[in-house]
Formats: C-alpha cells, structure tokens, sequence
C-alpha cells in the first residue's frame, strides 16, 4: 500500500488558484523530493496534506485511508514540519520535545532523537536563542517523535550550513532505510538530489514532470558548448548550419544527438565562418540546468 | 484530548503568566487589607469581603489577558503548525483550550482566597470568613467571566489580535458602567433592548447589588441564563472561525 496519494488536489486562494489538478503518490520507504521554484505551491501542497489549509477538491489518502478535516486519525503517524520551524521560544529544546510527545515516545528514544539531529549540546538552551540552523534541527527532531511512517519536510535545508546539510541527507537516508517514507521539498534540486528516489517538479501550481532520479538524470537533454570569442557571430554560423544555437555569456551551446556527426556539423559550421573556438565540451546537462530548462519551457509554454 | 490538555497545561506551567499574575493577586489582597487596617472606622469592621472582592477584580484582569491571548499566540508564534497538523481535529484542540482557561480561573480563585487568608493575618485581626459573601462574589464572577471571556475569545479569532482583545474586554468591563445610564433608558421605550449581551455583562453586579435588577429589568436568575446563552452563543461563532482558520 502506498504511504502517500494525493489526486487531482485543486486549491483556491480567492480566485486564484494555486493548485492545478496535482497527483503523486509516495511508496513505503522512499524520498520524493518535491521541486520548485519559490511561490509553485510546494507549501500549500504540504499544508493540504496535514490539514494547516483547506483545498477545495481532490482526495489525499494516508496508508490508504482517506483524510479529511474531521478525520485525521491517519495523521498520527505523520511527523511535519512546514515552511519554518515554529518551537516554543520561551521553552528549551528538550522541554519542546516533551511537549509534543504524544506519550509513545520513550526517554531513550527521545535521546536517540536529540542524537540525530544533533540538538543535544544546547538541548537545555531556550529556542529563543536559537539560530536559525538550531531551530531548524529541532524542528526536525519533533517531526521525528511519535514514530511517524511518513515525514513531511518543507524546505528543511534553509538555514543548514553544509556540514549540517551533508548529515541531515544522512539522516533522512537512514530514515527511509528504516521504512519511513519521506516528502522533502526544496527549490535546489542539488539540495536533494544524492538523496530522493523520485521527483515531483512543480510550476504555477502544476506537476510538470514526475521522474525517478535515474531516469530524471539521463533523460536531461544533452548540449555541445562552443566557447567562442564572437558569441554572436557564432550562433548565425550555427542557425545558418540549421541548428537552433543558444547564446549563453561566452558559450554557444547546440543540442547534441547520441553519436559525433552534431559535433562535427557545427565544429565545420564555425570553421567555415572563420570564427575562432576556444573550447568545445560536450556534456550531459547536470540536474540544476535541467530543471531550469524544464521550467523555462514550462513559462514559455505558459506564457503563450 | 488528555494529551493536549496536558500540553496546554504544561506550555502554562513553563510560562510566567501564572506567577506573575499570583503576586499580582497577593498585592491586590494586601493593599485592600493594609487600607481597611489604616483606617480608624474601615479597621473596624470584617474586611474579609473586600479584600476578597479586590482580589477577584484582579483575577478579572488576568483573565481578560488569558482568554485574549490563548488562542492567538499559536498563530503569532506559528507554533500552530504543529498544533493543527496532528491527528487532533480543532475541536479538540478548542476545548482543551477552554478547559485549560478553567484551570487557569480555579487556581486563581484559589490564590485570591489564600491571599485574603493571608491579608486576614497580617491586617484583619484573624476575624471570621464570610463564605457566603465569597460564595456570592464566585458565582456572579463566574457568570460574568463565561460571558465575558467567550467574547473575548471570539474578538482575539476575529482579529487575529490578542492586544485588541485585551484592550476591548477592559473597555468592556470600564464601559458598561458608563453606558448603563442610557442602556437603561433603551430599555425603559424598547424592553427588548434588554436582551442584548450588554445588558448580562451586569451580571456581576447584580449578584452584589440585587437593586440593579430595576435597571436590568431582569430577574438574578434570568441574568445568569442570559449570559450562559449568550456565551455559547459566542462561543460557538469563535469555534467555526477557529476551525475554518487556514495556517
Ligand atoms: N495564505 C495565502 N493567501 C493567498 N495566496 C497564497 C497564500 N499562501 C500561498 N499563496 C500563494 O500560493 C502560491 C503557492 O505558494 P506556496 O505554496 O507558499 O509556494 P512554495 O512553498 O512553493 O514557495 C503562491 O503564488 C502564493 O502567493
Ligand atoms: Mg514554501
């Protein structure tokens, strides 16, 4: 049975909607890692899940049982943190714990807990006087009592430095070995690429691409960059060649195809011009520059 | 349900509130104590009664600020975030909210009572308690604080503001006597005018003084159901504003 299902979530702000028809589904002991750009709806997608927001039509099921505002039973196993960490300032990290202890959680656990987050040190601090970072671990350390089978993180990253963030990757990794499953969003999908098993990329409220991680890196469209002195001058040799050249700072960049002849079409194309190269490089675009190309398409589309 | 009730309880016993507003209580009970005692014809009579009475005036403040703030910090803290996104429906969550202001009126009876037992020590003379004059300044305080304090509540969702709702409730409690004058002449031409909310905030007042019903035009009784309805009333208007708050 799947953790997660949320179908067909429409949400309205006014009359402006937010959410278009959104549906992904999370299995037992996997990452979905949730993409973005800031304002796409990541959060609101979150709150309908826990019932922080209404949303005016669709289903969200938790270990296939339908959740609504009344029903929430389902929630008991659901650990959250949405858009920052909110603790109790005037009490201590550890006091905030205890506070949101069900009762199912017992002192070892919670030591265990306060261990891998890495909040022991100033566990007896007031979280008024905690950084931005601190709050942030213990946002997460709460989300993790109560046994929860699904952890929903919102942007948990935001404030991590990156030895912070390198064990946090560590620690969701663990988590979802143990089978927790877990819904982490972020705007940089760098952020959680050596970690989520599948991606949900969303824009102006829409899913505009689902992927598991392998697929989502080979399918990323390949370039051939020509570092050229003459960008312009270049990108007409190349449109001239039948090519569709982009120009990018010092690089002219064409699609690539799986064997040489590109390459070697628009290596002539330039000689021709007599434009001088000073470098060619054919790669595989990384994750980041997939995504933006993804999202530039998407505005584009949008946009007509 | 226990489980909040335990967390709202717990939030309280870690916060300053109840402290404070104890030595506030105290103060209250010694200073009505310390003037009685100054006084050559005051010292002469029990002032038991008084001095409870100030005492329950600040427990009225104190509850004001309570009632005002005890559902909006959630919001202004966002520690609501993890309150509403639990497996407990907001019903839950707004009772247990009630029941903690409960909790937290029973305590401060209880200080104010210890504080004129105390008061009764140090300035009284160890002169006798008059029950039934604390059991009468209880129960209108109690009918007048279900009344009041769902108002407030009801305020402090509206505006999503706790300082609005102080202010107003304190208003409140200063104004009624002022506008009794021409409430009263309202209801004097219009006799239905007597059933509106500002009429029952009296209702304190009228179990001190029974002479009020001739201003009221309503009997003690019909006094205390008034405002036991009208506070429902506010109270579950505040409920359904509670419960459709998105966060
Ligand atoms: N309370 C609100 N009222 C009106 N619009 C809102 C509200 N919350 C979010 N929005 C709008 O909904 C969209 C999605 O917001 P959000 O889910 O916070 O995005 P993200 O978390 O991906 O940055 C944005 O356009 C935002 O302006
Ligand atoms: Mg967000």
């Amino acid at each position: 049975m799947k953790t997660l299902e949320v179908q067909s979530l429409n949400k309205f702000f006014g009359r402006k909607q937010a959410l278009f028809d959104v549906s992904f589904d999370i299995e037992p002991g996997t990452i979905l890692g949730l993409i973005g750009p800031n304002g796409a709806g990541k959060s609101t997608i979150m709150k309908s899940i826990v019932g922080l927001t209404d949303y005016n039509s669709g289903s969200i099921k938790i270990d296939g049982k339908e959740l609504t505002k009344n029903k929430r039973s389902s929630l008991e196993n659901v650990g959250s943190m949405i858009e920052s960490p909110a603790p109790y300032l005037n009490l201590t990290g550890r006091q905030n714990l205890k506070l949101f202890n069900d009762g199912s959680t017992t002192d070892e656990e919670m030591q265990e807990i306060m261990e891998e987050t890495q909040i022991i040190e100033f566990a007896d601090r007031k979280a008024k006087k905690y950084s931005l970072g601190m709050k942030q671990r213990l946002g997460i350390a709460i989300s993790l009592l109560n046994h929860p089978k699904l952890l929903i993180l919102d942007e948990p990253m935001n404030g991590l430095d990156p030895q912070s963030t390198h064990d946090l990757r560590d620690l969701l990794v663990k988590l979802s070995k143990r089978g927790i499953s877990i819904l982490i969003s972020s705007h940089l999908l760098d952020e959680l690429s050596r970690i989520a098993d599948y991606y949900v990329v969303i824009n102006h409220g829409k899913v505009i691409k689902k992927s598991d991680a392998k697929s989502f890196l080979s399918e990323g469209p390949k370039t051939i960059k020509f570092e050229v002195k003459d960008t312009d001058a270049a990108k007409s040799a190349l449109d001239a060649a039948g090519f569709t050249a982009t120009v990018y700072d010092k690089t002219v960049e064409i699609e690539d195809n799986n064997d040489s002849t590109a390459m070697n079409a628009g290596l002539s194309a330039l000689n021709q011009a007599g434009i001088e190269i000073e470098n060619v490089s054919r790669n595989q675009t990384d994750l980041e520059e997939s995504l933006l190309k993804l999202l530039s398409s998407d505005n584009n589309k949008e946009a007509k | 349900m226990l489980t909040l009730i335990r967390q709202e309880l717990y939030k309280q016993l870690h916060g300053k509130f109840y402290i404070g507003w104890g030595i506030v209580t105290l103060a209250m009970a010694l200073f009505a104590g310390f003037v009685y005692h100054s006084s050559k014809e005051l010292s002469q009579i029990n002032a038991n009664g008084p001095i409870f009475s100030s005492a329950i005036i600040v427990v009225l403040v104190a509850m004001i600020v309570f009632a005002s703030s005890i559902l909006t910090t959630d919001f202004s803290n966002n520690t609501v975030k993890y309150l509403f996104a639990r497996q407990f429906s907001r019903g839950k969550i707004f009772i247990s909210k009630l029941v903690t202001i409960v909790v937290m009126y029973v305590y401060l009876l209880v200080v104010s009572f210890v504080s004129t037992l105390i008061a009764n020590a140090l300035f009284n003379k160890m002169r006798s308690i008059p029950f039934d004059v604390f059991g009468n300044r209880i129960s209108g305080m109690s009918f007048y604080l279900f009344l009041m304090l769902s108002l407030v509540l009801l305020i402090s969702c509206l505006f999503k503001s706790n300082a609005v709702a102080i202010a107003i409730g304190i208003v409140f409690y200063f104004v009624v006597s002022i506008i009794n004058p021409f409430l009263s002449i309202f209801i004097y031409y219009h006799s239905w005018v007597k059933y509106i909310p500002l009429t029952f905030l009296n209702v304190y007042s009228q179990t001190i003084s029974p002479m009020m019903s001739e201003m009221t035009k309503l009997s003690l009784n019909e006094m205390r159901v008034g405002s036991i309805i009208w506070g429902i009333v506010f109270l579950l208007i505040t409920y359904v504003v509670y419960n459709r708050r998105n966060v």
